[in-house]
């Protein structure tokens, strides 16, 4: 077997296991079968190491990280998502409901990856710095944080929905609290509930806050190691590229996010939908600016390179 | 303030990178987009979003973002130090409760003395200070306060920066042949660009390129571009190595090197009476037509052969065509290194060896080490921020009717769901660990609480 077919067969191999993971976890979720949940967990750690094995021989083959190609930006950008989710869990156990998102969106996007080209480019002589793979890493890991800071976003959205529904009021100031009916308890209401293992609306809130803001800081530093290797690279640490302009835009989407949160005591489902709609803006910048747009970073996709 | 401005400024530069730019795109096409879309080309015109980054619109927002971020360091700083020396609502009856107060009783029975409170809360890492009688006040990582403000400061070195890089940058443009040397004056740049405020350069170094090398990957992509290169300063010479996106400093400019490179053949006028000029005619890879011969007015066009070997255009051989600036061809033939050619009236043209040429960019930019400071400071205040909070706790001895114990309350400088439940644990713990000490020790219980 040799590397190409190595590579062809674990991402495969890897698209299957996150198709079963996502069904299983959408099963799993719409009719209230833990079991599934927690296979669907299984399902994708099985799926990440066959998605490892592909990066590794791609990287060996290419002679460089995977990141030049559409292809590979997706390979690469999606196993970061699954690994950050997967670490989620893995220190939280009861957020596994919490892959709603970014196991369909995985499965969704290495789809799209694998039916494009997997042609190998060489890496231009610009590329040939450690400031890119600073600027790329963190990259990922952006994409990867705003992706699970969404993730909880929307399970706390769902749980506090069931909660409303049966007339548990969600106060929001100064604390997240769920404040049962009259007679009645929270814990009591969801005894009987697929929701009673997902921590409390307060802790999924605090901790979509705290990727929101990881994922702030991991933009932050993707933009600066840019702007010195485009410094390096043409004597100019900002181009306005309509690239690294929509990064700006989604830097400053959450940084609007934080003064809202800090000074304006957004929280709850506020906060949940603002994140919700922050990762919007952030696949747009990462994933749809690129290719529609003329742009240093076209390269990412393909198409022609700006050496 | 900081919401509408931070908005807009993500509105405008959104739409700037959607909208056609003047400056950026090339003239054929903008005039295309224009004609094309003339109502929407119409509005965005008027508006100044097809030079949004230069709009006065725009400039004004981000003037404003700018006041708005030197006001918010002020507030947030005298904030933070109105909330340091400010005591928690326990103590202090008159002081409404905030978002990241806690209080907690202990559910441990009351054994013990204050020493042991202090030494207990030194060791979870608290600078501990005795309010009175059975009070004490702990502080933790009390400097994150500035790291708020710190970040704000950050962002604004880093505006300050790129205002000094726009009014003072300089950037030029040269292309040397191997073997040429270059003074940084502007009479020798190809091109130049200067920001408002920017001084001409004045020869503050020269260079010479001595070598220039390009490799290929298979498929034919440039894999590397670099330039032997030798400057020449007041301390004497540096020979260095060039390269994309590895850029020499030299006397407060850095030297690029840019994507451009061709062959350039070395040629040798040789005039009636004796007097020569010695020069150098850069062609592309395409080949260029009407090119001046050093010293003259005739116009030559060269085409090279293309066949690749390991040394380069192999073996040299030049295709010359030479006429007068009013037309008329003098000479017309393929060269070899070293052969001459009679161009007539006593002229004639040397074909000396075949050189390798590229471009090179001067830049000068002062104020981006201002720009990078601010970036690296801001970055850091955000990493703070995330693993840095500061808190703070009170401890009360508590006694008679309200039963024993410790009374804990809590100030945490950034809304943490969970730091209800530390909070009760460290109670806990607190209590546990007093519970431990021996029986016997003296009651202390402020009267107002007793």
């Amino acid at each position: 077997m040799n590397a190409d077919s190595t590579e062809i067969i674990a991402i495969w191999i890897a698209e299957f296991c996150y198709a079963v993971a996502a069904a299983l976890l959408v099963i799993g979720f719409a009719f209230k079968k833990e079991r599934l949940i927690r296979y669907s967990f299984v399902a994708a750690l099985v799926g990440l190491a066959p998605h490892s094995v592909a990066i590794i021989v791609r990287w060996v083959q290419a002679g460089h990280a995977p990141y030049i190609q559409f292809y590979e930006v997706i390979l690469s950008d999606t196993w970061f998502g699954v690994a950050i989710f997967l670490g989620l869990v893995w220190r939280f156990p009861r957020l596994r409901p919490a892959g709603l998102l970014a196991l369909p969106l995985t499965f969704v996007l290495l789809g799209i990856g694998v039916f494009s080209s997997t042609e190998i480019r060489a890496l231009p002589p610009t590329f040939k710095t450690y400031w890119l793979i600073l600027h790329i890493l963190f990259a990922k890991l952006t994409y990867g944080s705003f992706l699970v800071a969404a993730d909880l976003g929307l399970l706390y959205l769902l749980k506090e929905r069931y909660l409303r529904r049966r007339g548990v009021v969600v106060k929001v100031n100064p604390h997240i609290a769920e404040l049962a009916p009259e007679g009645g308890s929270v814990d009591g209401l969801l005894s009987e509930s697929f929701y009673r293992r997902l921590p409390s609306l307060a802790r999924m809130d605090e901790l979509s806050y705290q990727f929101a803001v990881a994922g702030f800081l991991f933009c932050g530093t993707m933009i600066a190691a840019g702007a010195v290797w485009a410094n390096n690279a043409w004597g100019e640490y900002w181009g306005w590229d309509p690239v690294e302009t929509w990064s700006l835009v989604t830097w400053l989407i959450y940084g609007i996010f934080l003064h809202l949160r800090l000074q304006r005591g957004w929280k709850g489902s506020r906060s949940a939908w603002y994140v919700l709609g922050g990762l919007v803006v952030a696949l747009l910048a990462f994933f749809v600016m690129p290719y529609i747009m003329d742009s240093v970073h076209a390269a990412y996709l393909g198409r022609s390179f700006q050496q | 303030m900081a919401l509408l401005t931070m908005a807009a400024i993500a509105v405008l530069v959104a739409l700037g990178a959607i909208v056609p730019q003047r400056l950026s795109t090339p003239p054929a096409e903008f005039a295309a987009w224009v004609q094309r879309s003339s109502i929407i080309s119409g509005v965005a015109r008027a508006l100044g979003l097809t030079d949004v980054y230069h709009a006065p619109l725009f400039l004004g927002v981000a003037g404003l973002f700018t006041l708005n971020l030197m006001l918010c360091t002020v507030k947030q700083g005298s904030k933070a130090w109105r909330r340091y020396r400010s005591r928690l609502p326990v103590l202090a009856t008159e002081r409404r409760p905030e978002a990241g107060d806690r209080f907690v009783v202990s559910p441990a029975d009351y054994t013990s003395t204050g020493g042991s409170v202090v030494t207990w809360l030194e060791r979870e890492g608290y600078a501990v200070r005795s309010l009175g009688p059975g009070q004490w006040e702990g502080r933790r990582r009390w400097f994150g306060h500035l790291i708020l403000p710190g970040f704000h400061v950050g962002l604004v070195l880093v505006i300050a920066g790129a205002l000094a890089v726009s009014l003072f940058s300089f950037r030029g443009y040269v292309e040397l042949a191997e073997g040429q040397g270059f003074e940084n004056t502007p009479e020798q740049l190809l091109s130049t660009s200067y920001g408002p405020l920017a001084g001409k350069p004045s020869g503050e170094f020269a260079m010479r390129l001595d070598a220039f090398r390009v490799a290929y990957h298979q498929n034919g992509q440039v894999a590397v571009r670099e330039s032997d290169v030798t400057f020449f300063h007041d301390q004497g010479e540096t020979p260095t190595v060039i390269a994309s996106s590895h850029p020499h400093s030299m006397e407060g400019y850095r030297v690029y090197q840019t994507v451009s490179f061709g062959w350039a053949p070395h040629l040798r006028m040789a005039f009636v009476g004796g007097n020569t000029a010695e020069g150098f005619v850069n062609i592309g890879k395409d080949g260029q037509s009407g090119l001046t011969l050093p010293g003259s007015s005739l116009k030559a066009e060269f085409r090279l052969d293309e066949t690749r070997s390991d040394a380069g255009v192999s073996p040299g051989l030049l295709q010359a065509k030479v006429s007068k600036t009013g037309g008329g061809v003098v000479f017309e033939g393929q060269l070899q290194p070293g052969a001459a050619a009679d161009l007539g009236d006593g002229t004639s043209l040397t074909y000396l060896d075949l050189r390798r040429w590229t471009g090179v960019s001067i830049v000068r930019t002062p104020g981006l080490w201002v720009v990078y400071l601010g970036g690296s400071f801001a970055l850091l205040a955000l990493l703070l921020h995330f693993l840095v909070v500061p808190d703070r706790l009170h401890v009360l001895a508590l006694g008679g009717e309200r039963g024993p114990g410790y009374a804990v309350t809590g100030h945490r400088w950034r809304y943490q769901g969970s730091y209800g439940d530390r909070l009760d644990a460290l109670a806990e713990r607190l209590g546990a660990k007093l519970a431990d000490l021996p029986d016997g020790t003296e009651r202390r219980v402020p009267e107002r609480l007793a």
